[in-house]
């Protein structure tokens, strides 16, 4: 460290430093550092050189007694500090004394240390959690509104889905074909006669259209007025009761999309009928 | 050494410094720079909680950088009396001024030229059209002199002066990279 301050140093008494150097290297030097680096006579040798070469001339100055710097001083320290500085400085003195005492013992620096990072991070984890449990396709959606909607399909021999309008059969696994707008969950739910029969699917889904392939099929007791309807699951801010009382306010209205805010923000159903 | 230690410490050490630069780099008259001087530690005092810097050396050049600061926002006010020609100055003193005694030591020539060094370097950086205004206001040449030997009208004298000494603050301050404290 010594021999690079030294060197850079010499830079500037031989002109090779440039004046942001100059500046950077001078910041950390004090005049004692100078006579260590420097044995007395070189230090003159270099200082004449150095003044010489950049033309120095100490400017006349005025003699100011020992008396009036000391009146100035004094001025200077008679000046109040702002009245936040004050406090600012008092809780600082009161902080470091505390904690210079305080901490002397290992048991409670550890303490300290452990309680400073419980305290920092068990609301993070929390707020993280939250904020994953928020992770919802509703408040992902543009203007705070969940945007998915939902047909309906058949899977053909292969896999592929029908046209969505086809008629369904009983036997026919049933498919669905989700466009999420925004990363979240999704479930789907069979209504049979104004009564939530299942939910058959509940994934997470991430931006853009999916086919979700459940095998769910209407065999055996599902017949005419069964709709199946997408539900996302956002933050609640509507209780359970009142999303159950809204889907049978659906069904039996007859409606066939809507967009409720924060909590179920699209429903799109339709009406099935089995031959 | 705690802070208000340094802030003293630097005071009575380098008050020599400060006057050679007030001097020196900004013509300033002898009153003037010592409350210059005065205004410089009275702004680092009260604001001594927020001083970064820890060591001698640190405070030392934050100290330089308000203090250049300063003597060029005093240059930058406008003048309500008549400006004072430089060679009307009292000289008097000048058997103790001759005298080389402890008020120069090697670190503050050297930090002495520097400063001289960072000036020329900041004005040569401005925009042409400031350029020699600022320079011959830092010499402590008067507006009207200025005007004269420029051609120019005393109030764009003025002006330029004015918008002049900001921009050479401004560079003044990149030039220094200690300027974050």
């Amino acid at each position: 460290m010594d021999t690079k301050l030294k060197n850079e140093i010499e830079d500037i008494f031989t002109g090779k430093a440039t004046v942001e150097q100059a500046q950077k290297s001078l910041s950390h030097i004090t005049e004692n550092d100078l006579k260590k680096l420097f044995p007395q006579v070189k230090l003159t040798q270099l200082l004449n050189e150095y003044k010489r070469r950049n033309n120095f001339t100490p400017p006349p100055l005025p003699h100011i007694s020992q008396k009036e710097r000391e009146l100035i001083w004094q001025k200077i320290i008679s000046e109040p500090a702002p009245f936040y500085n004050r406090i600012f400085e008092c809780l600082k003195e009161k902080l470091t004394g505390f904690f210079a005492s305080f901490l002397d013992v290992p048991f409670i620096k550890y303490g300290l240390a452990a309680t400073i990072v419980i305290l920092v991070a068990l609301p993070t984890i929390f707020l993280f959690s939250r904020y994953q449990s928020y992770n919802y396709i509703g408040p992902k959606g543009k203007n705070g509104r969940l945007q998915a909607s939902l047909e309906f399909a058949i899977v053909g021999p292969k896999g592929k889905l029908s046209r969505p309008d086809q008629t369904i059969t009983e036997e026919n696994p049933l498919a669905f074909r989700v466009s999420a707008q925004a990363k979240g969950f999704c479930s789907l739910f069979v209504i049979y006669e104004d009564q939530v029969d299942k939910g058959i699917a509940d994934k997470f889904l991430s931006k853009g259209i999916h086919d979700l392939k459940v095998g769910y099929t209407l065999t055996g007791n599902r017949g005419l007025n069964t709709l199946v309807m997408l539900f996302a699951d956002a933050p609640i801010s509507i209780e359970k009761k009142e999303k159950q009382k809204l889907i049978f306010g659906l069904v039996h209205n007859n409606v066939s999309s809507i967009t409720i805010r924060k909590n179920v923000i699209s429903i799109t159903y339709q009406k099935i009928e089995i031959k | 050494m705690d802070v208000s230690e340094l802030i003293e410490k630097i005071y009575t050490s380098y008050f020599y410094l400060f006057l050679s630069i007030g001097k020196k780099n900004y013509t300033l008259e002898d009153d003037v720079v010592k409350d210059m001087i005065q205004e410089t530690f009275i702004k680092i005092w009260k604001n001594k909680h927020a001083i970064k810097a820890k060591s001698e050396a640190g405070v030392r050049n934050f100290a330089l950088s308000v203090f250049r600061n300063t003597c060029i926002s005093h240059l930058r006010k406008p003048k309500f009396f008549p400006e004072k020609d430089i060679n009307d100055q009292d000289q008097g003193g000048s058997l103790e001024d001759n005298i080389e005694d402890k008020r120069s030591n090697p670190l503050s020539e050297i930090l002495l030229i520097e400063e001289t060094r960072l000036q020329e370097a900041a004005i040569k950086q401005l925009p042409p059209k400031y350029r020699i205004p600022v320079k011959l206001s830092l010499e402590g040449m008067k507006r009207k002199d200025i005007a004269k030997k420029l051609g120019l009208k005393e109030i764009s004298i003025r002006n330029l002066k004015y918008s002049g000494l900001k921009k050479y603050e401004k560079i003044m301050n990149t030039l220094d990279p200690l300027r974050k404290n």
